[in-house]
């Protein structure tokens, strides 16, 4: 399969960059999977999981907590205000997150609560974290 | 009476050394700070690149859906100064020079006719506005030393919310530009509204030119993606003021170090001078005294 080149930006760091061969994310609608030679694409991220292909077809996992992604050129950019790999995740922060989740629900901030929930549900499956 | 002189002197030049051997310290912790800055920088680099790419496409793709970053709809809604201080001072001009010019640009827009509400990052911000009497409408502090992310959308979340609805104008920012470890500017940025200059000056970086597909619509994309791009625009200025502040500290403090070096020369040259008339005072009193023995016991000598 041919490889093209992705990154994965939040603004303290470039969170991962290679070549790959596929990348599956939440777009708007549903999931959407880049290939090599995509069309150019410009669409908004949902707070998700994102399924990275390598090159060697071992797959690597990384939470996003919504953004944007651009495919062009050959190359695809996610950009994120904040994104962990999979292997990054530390159960003791997620559990504070989701414990801040709560607080918030419970103060009626309910944009915030939700946003911090499912930025805490995605990292908690992925890392499989439970109580 | 000579020999208290010295003993101040000798005091004065310890006070003026140990007060050295601080700034010193100050100094070489600043740069090492500089170079911690810079690579925070260089790492919140490729994430706005990858970001005005993207707002260069949508830009690029047509004209303008009609958003609030571009075209405000209110023209006489509330202007917000932002003023990025430091938490802590020894660092030269560095804070006095934006508190100045928030006074002049604040002033200016109250003229003009539009209220102003003022922001302030950093403990400096604060304790100037307070002694003055200026009524600040939000303050935050702890920022300016390690700038995050997360600390740029807690300033401007709220402002966002309310300039989308029309409330607020205009923001502008007013911080330390970094250009390099010799060169800092103050300047003031309008972080709102989005000018076209700004986003011509990105596109002309590039010549490519595709048809995107838009995913859900431009109409929608458009204005979560300006909001994100106005947060990094912020947390870029944070950066390099932090960064800035670090030099303006090492500077300030390479400087008080060699005016402690020159202060304990004075000091060492008026202690050895003071030293030097006490021992010519002495030899004049042992030469008086030895001579007055001799004139005392003559006559005894002689009767």
């Amino acid at each position: 399969m041919a490889n093209f080149p992705f990154v994965l930006v939040s603004p303290e760091r470039v969170v991962f960059e290679d070549d790959i061969s596929a990348v599956t994310l939440r777009s708007g609608a549903g999931d959407i999977t880049f290939m090599a030679g995509h069309s150019p694409f410009i669409g908004l991220v949902e707070t998700c999981a994102v399924r990275i292909v390598l090159a060697d077809g071992s797959v690597s996992m990384a939470a996003v907590d919504g953004g944007f992604v651009r495919a062009g050129m050959n190359k695809v950019s996610v950009v994120t205000s904040s994104a962990e790999l999979a292997t990054e995740i530390e159960a003791e922060t997620v559990l504070h997150m989701r414990s801040q989740a709560e607080q918030a629900l419970q103060d009626g901030d309910e944009e915030l609560g939700n946003r911090l929930m499912r930025s805490a549900k995605v990292r908690m499956e992925l890392a499989d974290i439970t109580e | 009476m000579a020999g208290g002189q010295e003993r101040t002197l000798r005091r004065k030049i310890k006070s003026v050394q140990s007060t050295k051997k601080i700034t010193k310290a100050m100094e070489l912790i600043a740069a090492s700070r500089i170079q911690k800055a810079i690579s925070r920088m260089a790492n919140a680099r490729p994430y706005y690149r990858e970001l005005s790419e993207i707002v260069r496409d949508l830009v690029k793709a047509a004209a303008l859906p009609k958003n609030p970053y571009t075209d405000p709809e209110n023209n006489e809604g509330t202007v917000v100064v932002i003023s990025i201080t430091s938490d802590r001072g020894l660092c030269g001009i560095y804070n006095s020079s934006v508190l100045r010019a928030t006074e002049r640009l604040a002033e200016r827009v109250r003229s003009s006719g539009s209220t102003v509400e003022l922001v302030g990052v950093g403990k400096k911000a604060q304790n100037y506005f307070k002694f003055q009497e200026i009524e600040v409408a939000t303050q935050v502090n702890g920022v300016t030393e390690t700038p995050t992310y997360v600390q740029a959308m807690y300033i401007l979340g709220s402002i966002l919310d309310r300039y989308e609805i029309g409330e607020i104008s205009k923001v502008y920012v007013i911080s330390h530009r970094f250009v390099s470890i010799g060169v800092q500017n103050l300047e003031t940025t309008e972080l709102l509204p989005i000018s076209k200059g700004q986003l011509e000056t990105d596109s002309t970086k590039s010549s490519t030119s595709f048809d995107f597909e838009f995913e859900p619509s431009r109409d929608v994309i458009v204005v979560p993606l300006f909001r994100q791009f106005t947060l990094a625009r912020l947390f870029a200025l944070l950066l390099e003021a932090s960064t800035s502040e670090y030099a303006y500290r090492q500077r300030a403090m390479k400087s008080a170090s060699e005016n402690a070096d020159e202060l304990a020369r004075k000091y060492r040259r008026l202690l050895n001078r003071a030293r030097q008339d006490s021992i010519t005072t002495e030899i004049m009193e042992i030469v008086g005294g030895a001579e007055a023995l001799k004139t005392e016991t003559d006559p005894r000598a002689e009767g």
